[in-house]
């Protein structure tokens, strides 16, 4: 990630910007304009109490399609060169040409949510337009949708507190996603593991954003919870820019 | 009753080397940590811990389990507080509860006096005549009856109560014998398992046992050592053990409710392990409820768990083995046994507590039983009798035997109720004396002492054999991916039928050793003989009963409340049932039970409750109108800035200068596809097949029956592609709406709601191009983007659409635009609007200049009985469409005509108006008012209002009521402030 001191750009806020602050983050801004939380304490540390505990980082920069289609396994298979078998919950960062890194949530029967740094969204949204035979038709839902990253081993402890989602292990394995909701917030989570270290996205409207950060940290705070910032999440293996 | 503290013993819960602070009714206390409330007021000297229900008889501890009701304290504030449960903190505020001016001395015992006058079911048939006798009466009767009192001024963190959700495949509740023997063989599985036990630590019954185990595999060794191996056994990491937890129900699905101090946990479980174990049954005797009569596992919890002894001479009674476990502690503990009463004898007593009851010279006698408790605040001494076979007393063997400390080991039932609301069913047992299980249901398997067999080595094979049935059951179900076993299943059904041999035989030698004994009541109606200590009920209570009708079981339950107090029948049920068969001529066997419903505990409303369920929504804005000390308002889930100081100086800088409003709650919908138009034209009932792209048009939503539900602009932003805004209170509705005709008509359309995503700032008054086109990239001149425009462009480099509308009567722009960015821009906007004297500007300033141009707001000036016509929105209706949602039943008000019209008015002279006043015609209301407000543009009070058709014409005079005053008031047509919108369409 280019890091830019000088604001060339608008400036762009994340919806946890406030409540970052509120708990010392420093925060930097990057090629797109995003002012994001780089580190809390020492991204080291921070690093050490995910993979100890459980740690929540912000990748509501992210951009997001939301891709709806009657067939829409069928076109991701096809844009994702897979079998539609294989297309099950969540595809993985080795589509091809734009699509490398880019996150493929199917989330229901026709409809998908396309995840990825903001460095591929023109180059995407081209691809998608492009699509034939069926004409598609990408909403850029980046702004609407804020987005958490819990990462550890008391991630699904977490979870538990939070939402009646069965997130055992055989229920929902790595590179699984569904719809379902964070103390009464609608929500769409994907599991989605950074190397050994468990992990949950889980997506929301934007303007929920402060009640989710209070509600997670409010439960999480007998688990040891902690603020990542995206220094740390790098060193986790994290590489959506 | 004296009670006092012994040494440090082996197996006692509490920490003797740090001490707690309480404070008792302002009192200082101090105790261990460990010790209960309860525990730490009995070594204060504490002997009375309540007062009864009905009579205010007082009331000690009883079962130190937390199943009776005589311990409620209020504690921190919080009524009907478990102390013999509730752990002592430090900066505890415990106080009595329902007894005045003490416990000690309360002046409502007196009703104890008055028992005659206040029978079962004495409301349905005291006090009642005269006739104004009775709401007399019963508001007497309701200030008294009660436990604790529900302090309603109570500040509450809302925040205190938890939910939380766990899947596993196995739940045992219980972490006695059975439950950890069930968990420990059930874990070498790999199956997840949940452990649910109501006490601080493992251990059951065991935990406090300070005996030994006999005829047992722990034989040898006292009960303490037995749970502690117990306990690592079952210690893999596959188990999760939640301690102070109480499974209060199961529910369809298997569904299992647990409370855990404030947190609820739903678990969803896909097989049962109910290893409850059994409560000790008291029986019925005069006076059986006075301080210092105990059940026996009361006094071994606080001997053994607390070091305490609560009193300094004792009688037994008892008619089990655990009988002689309660005397060696009691002697081990130094308290004098005055006597044993053995009802069913001694004969399988060891013979070294014989031997050493002998040395003692305490009296051990076979065949007795009490007849009676003496005492008034508390048992002095115990009636001993002895009973013969016919179940009569024995003339002339009457002992009087004083004691301050009266222990009943005289039977037990089953803690069976989360199997019978499983589905299972019981019958009572003759021969054990006890409920048995008749009929099980599959996934739910019962160990341990609910089986109704008390015997170590038996719950511990049962406890074995449902944790085999358990694993070969979800063996059977399931294919899991993981390997989980080395056991194979032939392995498994070899160990399931060698474990089913072994306690078919022991169960069976203990069904052949077993004599419960002779329970015998007494005919004494003298003093009382409580059956159910919850409800202040005697024996003579339920008889009456009876005779009266109630001679159904679930009538008698109803009419004479057994079973329907705290204890939730746990102490009272089998012994109300065994009378009921007894005055119905019904053995045991074959009188129905009454059901068992959840929750089995009482449980805090707060628990169900849970977390707050209230989600709140912040605008992208929200700190910047924080920052600017703006007072907030709740608009559903939203927080809105109302105002920033000034309504006056908020609505002046719109009217003359400019000012910005964050509308970022509308609702905003994206509404893409080749079918779009065809969907708003068909939704909305004005014309959208001609509104060109980069152009806007008012949008109105009705029922299908024609009613007014919401409204907003549509504007056309490309060829296929369409914004469509919506009121804030609705977007969920409009959006659901939406889609609902999209799938209705299979039309090709995406519907995206945006509102999170999409931050709007109205930027409106005189100056507001001049402000904007400093920091617009487009032309903002009246030729180029003409009143009700849409335009992409850049505002300060932040991509938006400009849509030039005027609802607030002054032109304007409202700019929509990524939320990320709202921050950004609303600084801009500040600091470029600083050379014109910008305002930030709240709802309640937005709703009067809006109100100065009549606007109606739908749902807050329009109801569900509003159709478009009558809400004077027939200039937005376009009957010439083929068809549009409600077009029908407008087309019928059309023809049947209006019966009532919404109007605008202007009040004469200087009187006011509020929203909600009443429009009145020869003294009968016929209208309301929706919205009012002082105009500074027309220095009146101007509003919009309801009448009846016939008077809403122009210049109509209509009466308002205000403050209980009349008002009159001109009907007007068109705005109040520039009738003919030259202002917002400069």
């Amino acid at each position: 990630m280019a890091v830019s001191q000088q604001r060339t750009v608008p400036k762009r806020s994340s919806p946890f910007h406030h409540k970052q602050a509120s708990v010392g983050a420093r925060f930097l801004q990057d090629q797109f304009g995003w002012e994001l939380a780089e580190r809390f304490t020492d991204p080291a540390k921070e690093k050490e109490e995910v993979e100890r505990n459980l740690g929540v980082g912000d990748i509501s920069h992210l951009v997001k399609f939301s891709l709806q289609n009657p067939d829409i396994r069928q076109v991701i298979s096809h844009l994702y060169h897979r079998g539609e078998r294989e297309t099950r919950g969540t595809e993985l960062t080795d589509g091809p040409g734009p699509l490398k890194g880019v996150l493929c949530a199917v989330l229901c029967k026709d409809e998908a949510l396309l995840i990825m740094g903001p460095s591929h969204k023109e180059p995407v949204y081209k691809l998608l337009g492009a699509y034939e035979p069926t004409h598609l038709n990408p909403i850029d839902v980046s702004s609407v949708l804020a987005g958490t990253y819990i990462l550890g081993p008391k991630s699904r402890a977490l979870l538990s507190k939070l939402t009646d989602l069965n997130v055992n292990a055989e229920n929902f394995p790595n590179l699984t996603a569904t719809h379902s909701s964070i103390r009464h917030v609608p929500s769409i989570v994907l599991r989605f593991d950074l190397g050994n270290v468990l992990g949950y996205q889980v997506y929301f409207e934007r303007a929920y954003s402060e009640y989710v950060w209070d509600v997670v940290f409010g439960a999480g705070s007998e688990l040891g919870i902690v603020p990542v910032g995206f220094s740390a999440m790098k060193l986790l293996g994290w590489s959506m820019e | 009753m004296k009670a006092t503290r012994l040494p440090q013993k082996v197996g006692e819960q509490i920490n003797r080397s740090k001490s707690v602070t309480f404070t008792y009714n302002g009192r200082s206390v101090q105790c261990y940590e460990g010790d209960t409330v309860a525990a730490a007021l009995l070594m204060e000297g504490r002997n009375i811990f309540g007062r009864s229900f009905k009579y205010h008889r007082p009331r000690g501890l009883f079962c130190v389990a937390g199943r009776c009701p005589n311990c409620f304290m209020e504690v921190n504030g919080q009524p009907n507080v478990k102390s013999c449960t509730m752990l002592a903190k430090d900066g505890m505020e415990v106080k009595p509860q329902n007894a005045w001016p003490s416990l000690d001395h309360d002046l409502s015992s007196i009703i104890d006096h008055f028992s005659f006058l206040l029978p079962v079911g004495f409301y349905y048939k005291k006090f009642i005549h005269p006739k104004w006798l009775w709401p007399v009466a019963r508001k007497i009767i309701r200030r008294a009856a009660g436990y604790g009192k529900v302090n309603l001024n109570l500040q509450r963190n809302e925040s205190e109560y938890e939910d939380e959700y766990r899947y596993v495949d196995i739940a045992i509740i219980g972490g006695g014998p059975a439950g950890l023997s069930a968990a420990a063989e059930a874990s070498k599985s790999g199956y997840r398992i949940l452990l649910v036990d109501d006490q601080p630590e493992l251990g059951g019954h065991l935990r406090y046992k300070a005996s030994s185990c006999d005829n047992s595999e722990f034989s040898g060794i006292t009960g303490f050592e037995a749970a502690k191996t117990l306990i690592q056994q079952a210690s893999a990491t596959n188990i999760e053990v939640l301690n102070n937890a109480t499974c209060f129900g199961i529910y369809e699905g298997n569904l299992v409710g647990i409370s855990q101090g404030k947190k609820l946990i739903r678990a969803r479980v896909k097989k049962i392990i109910i290893a409850t174990g059994c409560f000790e049954r008291p029986f019925s005797f005069p006076n059986n409820d006075l301080p210092g009569i105990f059940l026996r596992e009361g006094v071994q919890r606080l001997i053994n768990l607390h070091s305490i002894t609560p009193g300094r001479t004792a009688v037994v009674v008892t008619n089990n083995k655990y009988g002689s476990e309660i005397a060696a502690d009691l002697l081990d503990a130094g308290v004098k046994i005055s006597a044993i009463a053995a009802t069913n004898g001694s004969a399988m007593w060891g013979n070294s507590l014989k031997t050493r009851l002998n040395e003692e010279r305490i009296q051990l006698l076979d065949g007795y039983t009490v007849v009676e408790a003496k005492g008034k605040s508390g048992v002095k001494g115990a009636v001993l009798a002895k009973v013969n076979e016919q179940g009569n007393l024995v003339p002339d063997s009457l002992k009087n035997v004083p004691c301050d400390l009266l222990v009943l080991s005289t039977g037990f039932e089953p803690a069976n109720a989360l199997l019978l609301q499983a589905g299972c069913e019981a019958v009572f047992d003759e021969k054990l004396g006890e409920s048995t299980l008749s009929n099980m249901v599959p996934s739910v398997y019962a160990a341990g002492d609910v089986t109704a067999i008390h015997d170590l080595q038996v719950s511990i094979l049962q406890g074995r054999l449902a944790g085999l049935q358990a694993e070969a059951d979800l063996r059977k179900e399931q294919k899991r991916s993981e390997p989980i076993s080395i056991k194979t299943n032939p392995e498994l059904e070899q160990k399931m039928s060698q474990c089913l041999a072994e306690v078919n035989a022991l169960t069976a030698k203990y069904r052949d050793d077993i004599h419960p004994g002779l329970t015998y009541r007494s005919p004494d109606e003298k003093e009382k003989k409580f059956v159910c200590i919850c409800e202040d009920l005697v024996e003579k209570d339920i008889k009456v009963a009876i005779e009266e009708g109630f001679d159904d079981i679930e009538t008698l339950k109803r009419y004479t409340t057994f079973a329907m107090g705290p204890c939730q029948g746990k102490l009272c049920s089998l012994t109300c049932t065994a009378i009921h068969a007894e005055q119905t001529g019904l053995k045991l066997s074959e009188t129905k039970r009454t059901t068992s419903r959840p929750p089995y505990q009482p449980l805090a409303m707060g628990l169900l409750n849970g977390p707050p369920h209230r989600p709140i929504r912040l605008t992208a804005l929200h700190h910047k109108h924080t920052s600017l000390n703006a007072t907030l308002m709740d608009m559903g889930e939203w927080k809105r800035p109302k105002s920033y100081g000034s309504l006056e100086q908020e609505y002046r800088a719109i009217r003359e200068r400019v000012g910005i409003i964050d509308v970022s709650t509308l609702g905003r919908f994206l509404i893409k596809g080749p079918d779009s138009g065809k969907l708003l034209e068909m939704v909305y009932t004005h014309l959208y097949s001609n509104l060109k792209v980069g152009r806007a048009r008012y949008a109105l939503l009705l029922s299908e029956t024609g009613k007014v539900v919401d409204d907003g602009i549509i504007a056309r932003i490309g060829e296929d592609e369409y914004l469509t805004t919506s009121s804030t209170g609705n977007a969920e509705f409009v959006e659901n709406w939406l889609k609902w005709w999209q799938v209705t008509g299979s039309l090709d359309v995406t519907i995206t709601n945006m509102t999170s995503g999409l931050a709007a700032i109205n930027v409106a008054g005189p100056r507001a191009r001049e402000l904007l086109s400093h920091l617009a990239d487009i032309d903002l001149s009246n030729e180029a983007a003409s009143y009700m425009s849409c335009k992409k462009a850049n505002v300060a480099g932040v991509p938006g659409i400009m849509l030039r509308i005027g609802f607030v009567g002054e032109v304007g722009w409202e700019i929509h635009f990524p939320a990320e960015y709202a921050e950004y821009l609303w600084d801009k906007l500040m600091s470029e609007g600083q050379a014109y004297d910008i305002r930030p500007v709240g709802v309640e300033a937005m709703r009067l200049l809006s109100l100065d141009k009549r606007h109606i707001w739908p749902t807050l000036d329009t109801d569900a009985a509003s159709d478009a016509l009558e809400a004077d929105l027939a200039w937005a209706v376009k009957f010439e469409k083929t068809d549009f949602v409600g077009k029908h039943y407008l087309l019928k008000t059309q023809h049947d005509g209006l019966r009532q019209h919404i109007i605008g008015f202007v009040v004469k002279g200087t009187g006011a108006v509020s929203n909600g006043d009443v429009i009145v015609a020869e003294s009968k209301p016929v209208g309301r008012v929706t919205t009012a407000g002082y105009s500074y543009a027309r220095e009146k009070y101007v509003g919009i209002a309801w009448v009846p058709a016939k008077s809403a014409n122009e210049h109509n005079i209509i009466s308002i009521v205000h403050d209980g005053h009349p008002v009159e008031a001109e009907v007007v047509s068109g705005a109040f402030y520039d009738h003919e919108g030259q202002r917002m369409k400069n």
